[in-house]
Formats: C-alpha cells, sequence, structure tokens
C-alpha cells in the first residue's frame, strides 16, 4: 500500500486528502480565497488527525504544480516539498488540468479543462475518455471558443470556463460546468501514477509549471517592505 | 534524554535572498546559508517580484538542505526547538514559500514554529557576530526598504527613535545610482565612485538635519541631486557621487549621535544593506570613539539578508511568545512592535 497525502492549491481553493489504493481515508477543503499559507498547514494537521494518521507513516506527497493561481502553486509546492524533505519521502507532481478533468473522464464527449489565468486569459488543455489530446496551454478565450468550436458536444469545465461563461455559451454544443480541481482527484491521478510504475521525484526536483513567463516589471511601490 | 534543544531553524524569503541558517542560543550560527537572486534581478533596475517569488521556491529546498548539514543536524526532530521564518515585512509572493516550507516543516518534526519581523531580525545581527556585545544600543538599520533608528533595551524590548518619512536610504541610493548611470544594485558602485569624488563641489540638502528629533527624509535630497545633474551636464559622476554620499552619510550620523544621545545609550550599532557603505561605517566608528559608545559594524554578509539574523530573532520571540500559530499569515505590511510611541519624531 503506498499511502499518500495529496495537496491541491491551484486556484482559489485550499484542499488536501489522505488515502491509498484501498481508497481515499479523508478530505478537507477550505475556501478562502487565495489565503493558502495560512490554509494549508492547519488543513494538513487536521486531516492527519482525522485520517487518524500520522505524517511520518506517509509514503509520499501528491502536489498539484499547476498550471493555476502563482502564489497558491507555490503555496502548496514548497509545502510538499518541506513535508517530502523533513519525512525522507518523495514527491508526486499532477498538473492542475488533468486533476480538474479526472472527475469527467466518463463523461462520453470531449472535456476541456480551463483555469482562469486572470488578466484575460486562460491555462486550458483538451481531454478525451481520461486521455489527453490537447498539452495544457496559455490561452485567449476567444482562441479557446474556437479550439471547443471544432468539437461539436463537449464540456467546458473549471473557473475559467466558469468567468467565460457568456462567450463560451455562444458556442454550439458546448456545456460549461463549474468546477475546481480538487485533492481527491490528485490523490487518485497519483495513485495511478504509482501503481503504473511512476517515480517519486526527490523534493527539489519539482518545478512549477507556470505556462507563461514572469511579468517582469520592478516594482518600487512594493519595495517599502524590500532589499536589505 | 537529551538536554532541551537550543538549536533553531530560520528560513528567510522576504525580497531577493532565499536562505536558511541554524543558530544556537540565539547567538552562535551553526550555519548560514544565502542564495541570491540579485543577478536575476539586475537587468530591471529593482526587485521584480514574480521572479523573486520562482526563484525562492526553486532554491529553497536544496538552501535548507545545506544549512541543516552544514550545521551538523542530522536529527531536526530531536535537534532543533523550532522552525522559525520571516513572516513580514517583504514582497508576499516571495515570503509566503518560505512561511509555507517553515510551517510544514515544523508540522512534519513536531516543532514549533516561530514567525519573525524581518526588522527584528537586523537587529539581531551584531549580536550573532560579537559574543560580547550586548543591549542596551541603538541601532540603525539602513537598507532598501528602511531607515529606522531603534532602541533596543534588551531582547524583544525595542522603542522607536525615528524612521524615514519618505524614501528609505538605499532606495536614494539605488535611485541616485541609476541616473548616474551605475547600474544595479547601486549602493557598491555609487560607493566605490564617492571614494575618489570631490564632495565639495555641490552642497546637497540634509532633510530634516535641521529638525529636532531623529527622523529622516531622502526624497529631498533625491530630487535635488537630479535637478543638479541636469543642469550640470559636464560635472563628474564621481564628485556627484561623493556630494550626494557625504550628504546620506552627514545626516544618517547626526540622527544616530542624537538618537543615542537621548537614551544614553551605551553602545550603538548599524544593520541593514546600507550598513555595508564605506563612508557610513568610517564616520559612525569615529563618532562612537568620539562620544566613548561601544560601536559595532555588521560583516558584509551580515548587512545583507540572511537567515541567521531571522534564527536569532526567531530564538528570542519563541521563548518570550512561544510558538505562531500555524494559521498566522505572510503580512507584506508587518510592523514591528515597539514598546512605547517614537520618542523625539520629528512630526
Ligand atoms: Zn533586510
Amino acid at each position: 500500500m503506498t499511502l499518500l497525502l495529496a495537496i491541491e492549491t491551484a486556484t482559489p481553493r485550499c484542499s488536501v486528502a489522505v488515502g491509498h489504493e484501498g481508497g481515499l481515508l479523508a478530505s478537507f477543503s477550505v475556501d478562502r480565497d487565495r489565503r493558502h499559507v495560512e490554509a494549508l498547514a492547519p488543513a494538513v494537521a487536521e486531516i492527519s488527525r482525522a485520517a487518524g494518521v500520522v505524517l511520518g507513516d506517509l509514503d509520499g506527497v501528491a502536489v498539484d504544480v499547476g498550471p493555476g493561481l502563482f502564489t497558491g502553486m507555490r503555496v502548496g509546492i514548497a509545502t510538499a516539498q518541506a513535508l517530502g524533505v523533513a519525512l525522507g519521502i518523495g514527491l508526486h507532481p499532477v498538473r492542475s488540468l488533468d486533476v480538474l478533468a479526472h472527475p469527467f473522464r466518463h463523461a462520453g464527449c470531449p472535456v476541456a479543462s480551463v483555469v482562469d489565468a486572470r488578466r484575460g486569459e486562460v491555462f486550458r488543455s483538451l481531454h478525451q475518455a481520461g486521455a489527453e489530446v490537447v498539452p495544457p496551454g496559455c490561452s485567449t478565450p476567444s482562441a479557446l471558443a474556437a479550439e471547443l468550436a471544432e468539437l461539436g458536444r463537449c464540456l467546458a469545465v473549471g473557473d475559467g470556463a466558469e468567468r467565460h461563461r457568456a462567450l463560451l455559451a455562444t458556442v454550439g454544443g458546448v456545456e460549461v460546468v463549474a468546477a475546481m480541481p480538487s485533492a481527491e482527484s490528485a490523490l487518485e491521478l497519483a495513485l495511478a501514477a504509482v501503481a503504473a510504475g511512476a517515480a517519486a521525484l526527490d523534493p527539489g526536483q519539482v518545478q512549477a509549471l507556470y505556462l507563461r513567463a514572469p511579468d517582469a516589471r520592478a516594482n518600487f511601490a512594493v519595495l517599502a517592505g524590500g532589499r536589505g | 534524554m537529551s538536554a532541551t534543544p537550543r538549536l533553531l531553524l530560520g528560513i528567510e524569503t522576504s525580497c531577493d535572498e532565499t536562505a536558511a541558517a541554524v543558530v544556537e542560543d540565539g547567538r552562535r550560527t551553526l550555519s548560514s546559508v544565502v542564495s541570491s537572486q540579485v543577478e536575476l534581478h539586475a537587468e530591471f533596475g529593482g526587485v521584480v517580484p514574480e521572479i523573486a517569488g520562482r526563484a525562492h521556491l526553486a532554491r529553497i529546498v536544496p538552501v535548507v538542505r545545506a544549512a541543516l548539514a552544514e550545521a551538523g543536524v542530522e536529527r531536526p526532530a530531536r535537534q532543533l526547538a523550532a522552525v522559525a521564518a520571516t513572516t513580514g515585512p517583504g514582497l508576499v509572493g516571495a515570503l509566503l514559500v518560505g512561511v509555507a516550507s517553515a510551517k510544514a516543516l515544523a508540522l512534519a518534526w513536531e516543532l514549533p514554529f516561530v514567525g519573525v519581523n524581518h526588522l527584528e531580525g537586523h537587529l539581531y545581527a551584531s549580536l550573532l557576530e560579537d559574543p560580547t556585545f550586548e543591549p542596551p544600543m541603538v541601532v540603525l538599520l539602513v537598507s532598501g526598504g528602511h531607515t529606522l533608528l531603534v532602541h533596543v533595551a534588551a531582547p524583544g524590548r525595542y522603542r522607536l527613535l525615528g524612521r524615514t518619512i519618505d524614501d528609505a536610504a538605499g532606495e536614494a541610493y539605488d535611485k541616485v545610482a541609476r541616473m548616474l548611470g551605475l547600474g544595479y544594485p547601486g549602493g557598491p558602485p555609487l560607493d566605490r565612485l564617492a571614494a575618489i569624488g570631490d564632495p565639495g563641489i555641490v552642497r546637497f540638502p540634509r532633510g530634516l538635519a535641521d529638525e529636532p528629533g531623529c527622523d529622516l527624509s531622502f526624497s529631498g535630497l533625491k530630487t535635488s541631486v537630479l535637478r543638479w545633474v541636469r543642469a550640470h551636464p559636464e560635472a563628474a559622476v564621481a564628485d556627484v557621487a561623493a556630494a550626494f554620499q557625504e550628504a546620506v552619510v552627514d545626516v544618517l550620523a547626526l540622527k544616530l549621535r542624537r538618537a543615542a544621545a537621548l537614551v544614553h545609550a551605551p553602545a550603538v550599532c548599524l544593520a541593514g544593506g546600507v550598513a555595508a557603505n564605506s563612508a557610513l561605517r568610517a564616520r559612525v566608528a569615529a563618532d562612537a570613539e568620539a562620544d566613548g559608545r561601544r560601536c559595532f559594524l555588521p560583516s558584509r554578509a551580515m548587512c545583507t539578508d540572511n537567515a541567521a539574523m531571522v534564527a536569532a530573532a526567531g530564538w528570542w520571540r519563541w521563548r518570550a511568545d512561544g510558538a505562531t500559530p500555524l494559521d498566522a499569515p505572510a503580512d507584506p505590511n508587518l510592523r514591528l512592535r515597539f514598546e512605547a510611541e517614537p520618542v523625539g519624531a520629528a512630526r
């Protein structure tokens, strides 16, 4: 049995789950709009109590590495890395768009995972029967709408689809589903990867999937608390 | 059973240095690892928050591992007393990498987490480098983000004596250096040029020097340098640098001297990035000697951000207040807790 903790913080929601091949032991989610650094550590403490698991018993940590909310991703990844370092266990990175699409793998039609990327853009990928057919990328909502128009009947799931619901609704056949990636799905994907023979990564090897270059403007205003 | 652990792991990610350190008793540095991002930000002329956040995340694991290894900490859960991290002030996207890491390490090792104010860390820098140096003392904390005069009566007991009412001294350095085409960070090249220039070429204003109290101001100085350089394009850059630096050092040294006299402090010390400035160090040391005060000048490594000072501050904070709750935020505007209102302030 592989006992995993899963951490999901790539969107405004923060969720954690604990389980193994035998099933989910506990899950917990906090909607505190992006206050991940406040919510996550208490959530990890809480879920280990709820699942009756001591952190030292974990075999690994699954973590959503994005794409998504940069600050949330960083809190989740830093937490997973530190748990990995402290407990001497490996990490199982999963991607937000795969996690988001996972519950819809039996939908019987193409599923577009769409995460709100802010600044008028979305992160999206396309899945069919649980398999990725278009890899994660950063796109404008209108380019996404054009992509979906090719598909006929399909689902567009996630907070990005929700935000651009009005635009996507103009495309025939698209059904918008409000959904957030969940730690339960992250856990299931990581366990499936382990079963398929994927090796755990050293905590220092896990990288965030940003899919967008940093906004490279030196911000002197925020330096009020800055250098030195 | 072993004795009560006296080691503390500190983590610092408030700006552009990813750092971790292990300190014993809040006084003895066993390891201090700093991964500087200065080169990543240089081309932008300042710290880019998103680049800093990404770099902290990419570097935090090797930095923490190196700090533990260099200190010989093999069983952290037994050897450490707590894990501390800077919770503010700083860039929020940078702070949260260190805060999330420290909380998770503390959780996994079943140790207390201790949130530390970055400025409090700077106040302890001198105590880490000189085992004979003790409060009470007046600290002039000068960096790119801060300019403060603080009376440290004892560990954890601070009184604010003065602060800048506008720009930080280091910010003035960076902006004037950019004006003079010296690149970023501007302090070191400006300091080197000033050493060979003639400060007598022009007398720039000493902000609030003639006002009572210990507050400072640098925005007027920056503006007048800009105006003067535009009016005198032929002036040698080294001379302008020297005149600017003399104005900064004059007013910093004056206010430090006044603050120390105000509280009858037997000792003064410098802290923060600008404390590496050679002219400021020379002046403060000479003033202290003339006034019969002890003076401590931190090493260059201790002037800039590091985690040893965070671990030291964390040690005293933990002994005074115990653990910080795991739901503590990263606060970009975190204020230092002072014992009383500013004394003798100009406002
Ligand atoms: Zn600093």
